[in-house]
């Protein structure tokens, strides 16, 4: 009579505002608004439940207590509650008789087709009983004990594989060991015309010695439900989402097969794998984790939502991964069969991407050196313009291959990776060998092509005429580097072509390059007083400011220095003669020789000579005066601080005293500048 | 979700806040005036804060309030009616704001219309929180429904979604609905399950965490016990 009355009340209200009603339920008063005639706390604690709400509802099971098993079986040893669940509980037992450990489940039974159950259970279960694999929990004995149905069965000194995923990251070789097994307990089931049907990680026990054994097996089928509403059940929690289940479990309870033990079992892989259940779109497990590319197919195959497009049989998945275990990577010309078993993603191409490089310098170093006109021009063209240009030019070389090749990389990479899951990459054919070369080729002419145009867009103009050409036309300018330096370097190169290395000839060209380029170094000597005296003026312009005497005497010295180095010639040509003379005399007398002694000395002085010259033409009344006044404005800056610092000084004594070492070094500070201002 | 969507904005992310605050505008309301104020005072409050609310993007700050749009909008009210109001005063109104149709005089007369409750306006907040979830929920499963061609069977069973199982009188209402009671039961079933699941789409939507569902759930069942 309940029930009426709260039917009663539940139609739809046509005037709820008016007076608010209780709720039937909890006594509160109804609430007005869009909600009419629900009870929120009722409609959201009946939202919060997870009850399994199936027509075929049974109250929630509570496990027997041990006394109460102990009681009805009178021929165990009951140890105690393994476990008890949706599914029923699970109690540890002793036969005394055989002396062995049993398991003993009890079933939740009753509910409203209570009727059905007990035939139903004893059809099953005999199905079960047959079951001997040892993959597979064996079930000894079944029946029904005072209203309780029950199953003895195998004891497995173990955990299962839930407990197995909880406790650590299992790592792929562990699943890929267990699979196999779970695989081979399947075939067999179906072969037996058993379907588990609720295949997940609770139900595969795995032993001490890693054996798999399944558990469970058809009870679903015997309890008549849906695995999801049981798991929603579990202690009134929610459980999760029935991830394991094949979707025509869910669609068509009723046409449900042995293909969808091979989904679940795809999703037990998937999650065995890389941790995470395959919910939506997910990524296949080779992108997750390190493991072969190719189970990725076997799992994703297992996950077909279509029970056709599936495996067809569990053996298959069996075989597959044997196949896969059993050949390296590498060997297998799939396209999505990349060789990185063992590579993680991120480092894959580079190795193989660092070995194209050196193969190819080392290619062309020998080809270079194998052919000799080829060889002179690549290490002149290296070599013409001084080393870190040549390395400049091999390191744009490099990285114009290593992009060329990371990019062909990349591509075959992302190609996988941006196909939806299931779905197969379609790779061009692999094209001839000559196609290969002519393209190899052809990019490596455009590759030189643009090096060489790089720095110097007339080069390709005189690369028609091959060795017996002149080198020194093919050498770019460098605009540092003085004329008679870059003419002795197209002379050394000349040489090097008609003669070889080892001739004196060339040997006697490289001293005077090297002498050469000494001289260059040595130059900008007024360059760096030149530097010098700027950083001092910085420093001058903080201290004192802009209008301070001893600022405009810098910036004084700065134009006088900026018009020297100006100025500064060019090495003239008795010295580039002493220079040359010196090297050869080197080569052909040796470092100690008088001679090379005397020509060093020669060189020296023209030296000393060139440098000071300018100094020394500074003889016009303008320059002279110009010196004047500069030597003028220090003096008076000099005594305009000298004046500060004395009277710095008078304070510093009377507020200190004369042994002050603040004092000290003020004295110190003044007779500095009091010498200065003498030198000047 | 609806959350992490509003994180950059786009045109539908900003439509989806917009639909989430027109759900849940009320408890705000209901806060306002649980907070002393008037009837108008807390029309233009709701209103300019909606305004400022969807005009700056306060979602960035989510994080802060543990990924709950709830209390996060509450958060954020707080914070409004404590700097902005004193302020800005009612110049607001209209400044050129576009107005969410919010229907102010249901409002009032829902607000006179609940049950006088002395308790705090934080928790008539998450109460009026929780009535306005369900209403949205209970209002999807109502249009879905309806477009299953199912009206009648949803009018008839709607009071199911409330009691336990177990006191569904199957039979009176097939006899009602002139179906078979196995039907009916399937469709009961159905329903019922299509309401949980509403409900838990419809708080994930609030979530920055849809795993929070469970705790939020409890959260809310909290409030309305109280």
């Amino acid at each position: 009579m309940l029930l009426g009355l709260v039917v009663n009340d539940y139609k739809p209200m046509s005037t709820p505002l008016n007076e608010p009603k209780p709720c039937p339920s909890c006594g509160r008063a109804l609430p007005a608004g869009a909600l009419a005639g629900l009870c929120p706390a009722c409609l959201l604690a009946q939202g919060a439940q997870t009850d399994p709400g199936g027509p075929a509802d049974a109250p929630r099971f509570v496990p027997p207590p041990v006394e109460t098993i102990a009681r009805l079986f009178p021929q165990l040893e009951i140890l105690g509650l393994l476990g008890a669940g949706g599914m029923g509980a699970v109690y540890k037992a002793r036969q005394p008789v055989l002396d062995r450990w049993v398991a003993l489940k009890v079933l939740p039974a009753g509910g409203p087709n209570a009727a059905n159950f007990a035939e139903r259970f004893n059809r099953e279960a005999r199905a079960l009983a047959r079951l001997s694999h040892p993959n597979i929990v064996a079930v000894h004995e079944f029946g029904q004990v005072e209203g309780l149905h029950f199953f003895l069965m195998e004891f497995v000194d173990g955990t299962n594989l839930r407990q197995l995923e909880q406790a650590e990251r299992l790592s792929p070789r562990v699943a890929l060991q267990l699979i196999p097994q779970i695989c081979d307990a399947l075939q067999y089931a179906h072969d037996e015309g058993v379907v588990h049907r609720d295949i997940k990680p609770e139900n595969v026990l795995v032993d001490r010695k890693s054996r798999v054994k399944i558990a469970d097996f058809g009870l679903a089928k015997i309890l008549g439900r849906d695995p999801e509403e049981q798991r929603l059940t579990l202690d009134g929690q929610v459980m999760g989402t029935p991830h394991y289940m094949a979707p025509e479990q869910v669609e068509h309870p009723l046409s449900v097969d042995h293909r969808a033990d091979i989904y679940s079992l795809g999703v037990v892989f998937y999650e065995m794998l890389t941790g995470d259940l395959p919910i939506g779109k997910f990524s296949p497990p080779s992108r997750k984790v390190q493991v072969d590319v190719r189970f990725d197919e076997i799992v994703l195959r297992a996950l077909e939502n279509d029970p056709a497009r599936r495996y067809q049989h569990a053996s298959e998945v069996k075989s597959q991964m044997a196949t896969v275990t059993g050949t390296p990577a590498s060997e297998t010309p799939r396209p999505a069969a990349q060789p990185e078993s063992e590579v993680s993603r991120g480092t894959g191409w580079k190795p193989k991407v660092l070995g194209l490089a050196v193969a190819f310098c080392l290619f062309t170093l020998a080809f270079s050196f194998l052919s000799k006109g080829t060889g002179g021009l690549f290490m002149g063209w290296l070599g013409v313009a001084g080393w870190q240009s040549g390395v400049a030019r091999m390191v744009i070389f490099g990285l114009l291959l290593t992009a060329g090749i990371r990019h062909t990389l990349k591509q075959l990479w992302r190609t996988p990776q941006s196909l939806a899951p299931g779905g197969t990459a379609v790779l061009p054919p692999r094209a001839p060998w000559w196609r290969a070369c002519a393209v190899v080729l052809t990019g490596l002419i455009l590759l030189a092509a643009f090096c060489s145009i790089f720095p110097n867009r007339w080069v390709l103009q005189h690369v028609g005429g091959m060795p017996d050409r002149p080198l020194p036309t093919f050498m770019p300018p460098v605009v540092d580097e003085p004329a008679d330096l870059r003419a002795a370097k197209a002379h050394l190169a000349e040489l090097r072509v008609n003669f070889g290395e080892e001739h004196p000839s060339v040997q006697q060209a490289l001293a005077r390059i090297t002498e050469l380029e000494r001289l260059t170094r040595e130059q900008p000597q007024t360059r760096a007083d030149l530097r010098e005296a700027k950083a001092r003026l910085a420093e001058l312009r903080v201290t004192f400011g802009e209008g301070h005497p001893s600022v405009q005497a810098v910036q004084a010295r700065i134009t006088e220095l900026e018009r020297l180095s100006r100025e500064e010639p060019k090495a003239p040509a008795d010295l580039r003669e002493a220079a040359a003379h010196l090297a050869e005399l080197r080569v052909n007398f040796g470092e100690e020789h008088p001679s090379v002694q005397q020509a060093q000395a020669r060189l020296t002085a023209l030296l000393q000579m060139i440098r000071r010259e300018p100094m020394e033409s500074e003889d016009s009344p303008e320059a002279l005066a110009r010196r004047a006044r500069l030597v003028e404005q220090q003096r008076l800056a000099l005594s305009a601080q000298l004046r500060v610092e004395k009277t710095h000084l008078a304070e510093l004594r009377v507020t200190h005293g004369e042994q002050d070492p603040e004092v000290q070094r003020q004295l110190v500070l003044i007779k500095t500048l009091e010498d200065k201002l003498l030198e000047l | 979700m609806v959350l992490q969507a509003g994180r950059q904005s786009s045109p539908h992310s900003d439509q989806a806040l917009a639909e989430l605050c027109q759900t849940y505008w009320y408890p705000l309301y209901a806060y306002v005036r649980r907070q002393g104020k008037t009837k108008e005072d807390a029309e233009d409050l709701v209103q300019s804060f909606f305004a400022r609310f969807l005009e700056r993007n306060y979602l960035e700050g989510l994080a802060a309030e543990r990924g709950k749009f709830r209390a996060f909008l509450l958060a954020s009210l707080k914070n409004f009616l404590a700097n902005e109001w004193d302020r800005s005063q009612r110049q607001k109104r209209g400044g050129g704001v576009e107005h969410l149709s919010l229907n102010w005089q249901d409002a009032d007369d829902r607000f006179h219309l609940d049950p006088p409750d002395p308790a705090s306006p934080d928790r008539t907040f998450d109460r009026e929180w929780a009535m306005a979830l369900l209403e949205r929920v209970v209002g999807r499963l109502r249009t879905e429904c309806v477009a299953d061609g199912k009206g009648r069977l949803f009018e008839q069973a709607r009071g199911f979604l409330m009691v336990g199982q177990e006191v569904i009188p199957y039979a009176q209402a097939a006899a009602e609905l002139g179906l078979d009671e196995g039907t009916v039961r399937v469709a009961v079933h159905r329903l019922r399950k299509r309401y949980r699941e509403l409900l838990r789409d419809e708080i994930a939507q609030t979530l920055d965490d849809p795993a929070q569902v469970a705790e939020e759930l409890r959260s809310l069942q909290a409030a309305l016990a109280g």
